[in-house]
């Protein structure tokens, strides 16, 4: 009876596998261009100005299957790498007032929820800053994927947006004068593998 | 457009010396050891305005906080039992290591081994040095509120140098309260000329922020390891009698004078390591 029944869950795992097959090769992975993929933010500067600032190294990959409706992403942002265009305020924010950069080296976001809606995607993964993990939506209005002009390889790019909340990752230092509320948005460029 | 209890000056400056003044006119009739109590509840109130009262993420900073605001608790405590002094200061610095080996802990465990090591020895060494320097001046009241009003603002501007605005606020916040104890107790009759004890408690409830503050500076932030050696010292000065027999608002200036050359050489340090010269920023 048992050896009847092994030998079951054995076929049912192997139908599962081979349907499951055809997604893994349709998926097309993409290994993003640090070159061209940049997190940029902005934040309210104690009510006066908006304050621009980008992440300089990022890195990551992500897959796409339009046809199945699905796709992953894995980007994973080096937190130290933070530019606001003015060396002393960079490094009050790598401080433990901020990012903590030394202690939390990684900002990473990962999904395996891929909308597609239009030319576009709507993204919700999970975004970890300070070692506190957040749901998050990234909208993507458009999509776009071509042959490169000058090496040839194929490539995909977007922009992904979301707003959220730093004190939802218990970025507490200087509220409400430096705003709570963060606009982020991703350039990405990345070429498929 | 910001708040008044949003602004750093109250926050680390006007109301922990106020909760402190408040706390110790409350403990007029308590023992005077436990006059630690009116820091810890000074220090407490700068917590809340700068950073909120969540303890988690349990990040470096608010680990500090807790084993800032435990660890001198624990010494009112200590204060009352039946052990002898060197046991209790002991206690106390063995729990202060330990809580800067957790502060540390998430760098630790990325280094070599080897490394590791000699970090955590090398900031557990300071921690220690500053503690028992500290328990020291406990039974001399006037050259402990001295030398704490010295160390505090000496340990805010080496750490805000080092690039760490809320450490800074956070030691700028216990002189204020140091300020505000001493406003209302120093100058009571029969308790400065004295130099009477003021305990475990209230020197523990400005050395254990103090130093797991400047420590974690020096590996979170910018703050240089060669400047923590001069802090060391700072306090230490203030050990020196040179004020015996004046009056004890002269006490406190002498002492917290002398507690101030070593430490502007840490600040100068400090200083240097983050670019000497170069444009700050509001």
């Amino acid at each position: 009876m048992s050896i009847l029944r092994l030998k079951t869950l054995k076929t049912a795992a192997v139908v599962l596998a081979l349907s499951a097959l055809p997604a893994v090769v349709a998926a097309d992975s993409y290994t993003i261009d640090p070159s061209h993929t940049y997190p940029n933010f902005k934040i309210d500067h104690l009510g006066f100005s908006t304050l621009h600032g980008r992440f300089g190294k990022t890195s990551g990959r992500f897959s796409m299957d339009r046809a199945r409706g699905s796709g992953s992403v894995d980007i994973v942002i080096d937190a130290a790498s933070i530019d606001t265009g003015h060396a002393k305020r960079d490094d009050h924010l790598r401080s433990p007032d901020f990012f903590n950069v030394v202690e939390f080296p990684r900002i990473t976001f990962t999904s395996n929820t891929v909308k597609y809606v239009g030319d576009g995607a709507t993204v919700t993964g999970d975004l970890t800053i300070l070692g506190v993990t957040r749901r998050v939506i990234l909208e993507v209005p458009r999509i776009n994927c071509g042959t490169h002009p000058f090496n040839k390889k194929y490539v995909c790019g977007f922009n992904a947006t979301t707003r959220l909340k730093r004190s939802d990752f218990g970025m507490n230092y200087g509220l409400p004068g430096i705003g709570d509320e963060v606009s982020l948005e991703i350039e990405v460029e990345a070429f498929k593998d | 457009m910001v708040s008044f209890f949003a602004q750093p000056p109250v926050q680390s400056g006007l109301a922990p010396f106020v909760a402190s003044l408040v706390l110790a006119v409350l403990l007029l009739r308590a023992p005077v050891r436990w006059q630690g109590l009116a820091i810890i509840g000074g220090l407490l109130l700068a917590v809340l305005l700068t950073i909120g009262p969540a303890l988690m993420p349990l990040t470096s900073t608010r680990k500090i906080v807790v084993a800032s605001l435990g660890l001198p608790m624990l010494a009112v405590l200590l204060d009352v039992a039946p052990l002898r002094w060197r046991v209790r200061v002991g206690v106390v610095v063995l729990l202060a290591v330990l809580a800067l080996l957790w502060v540390l802990w998430p760098v630790l465990l990325r280094r070599e081994p080897g490394g590791a090591a000699l970090l955590g020895i090398g900031l557990a060494l300071y921690v220690a040095a500053v503690l028992v320097v500290f328990a020291r001046l406990g039974c001399c009241c006037a050259r402990l509120a001295g030398a704490a009003m010295g160390f505090s603002v000496a340990t805010g501007v080496a750490v805000i140098m080092a690039a760490s605005a809320l450490y800074g606020q956070l030691a700028f916040a216990l002189a204020a309260a140091v300020a505000g104890l001493v406003a209302v107790r120093l100058w009571r009759p029969g308790l400065a000329e004295n130099d009477a004890c003021f305990g475990l408690a209230s020197a523990m409830a400005v050395a254990v922020p103090l130093a797991l503050l400047g420590a974690a500076a020096s590996v979170y932030a910018r703050l240089p390891m060669t400047a923590l050696p001069l802090l060391a010292l700072s306090p230490l000065l203030a050990l020196i009698p040179l004020a015996a027999g004046r009056p004890a608002w002269l006490r406190v200036v002498i002492a917290g004078l002398l507690s101030l050359p070593p430490a502007l050489g840490a600040i100068y340090l400090a200083w240097q390591a983050a670019g000497a010269g170069s444009s700050g920023y509001y």
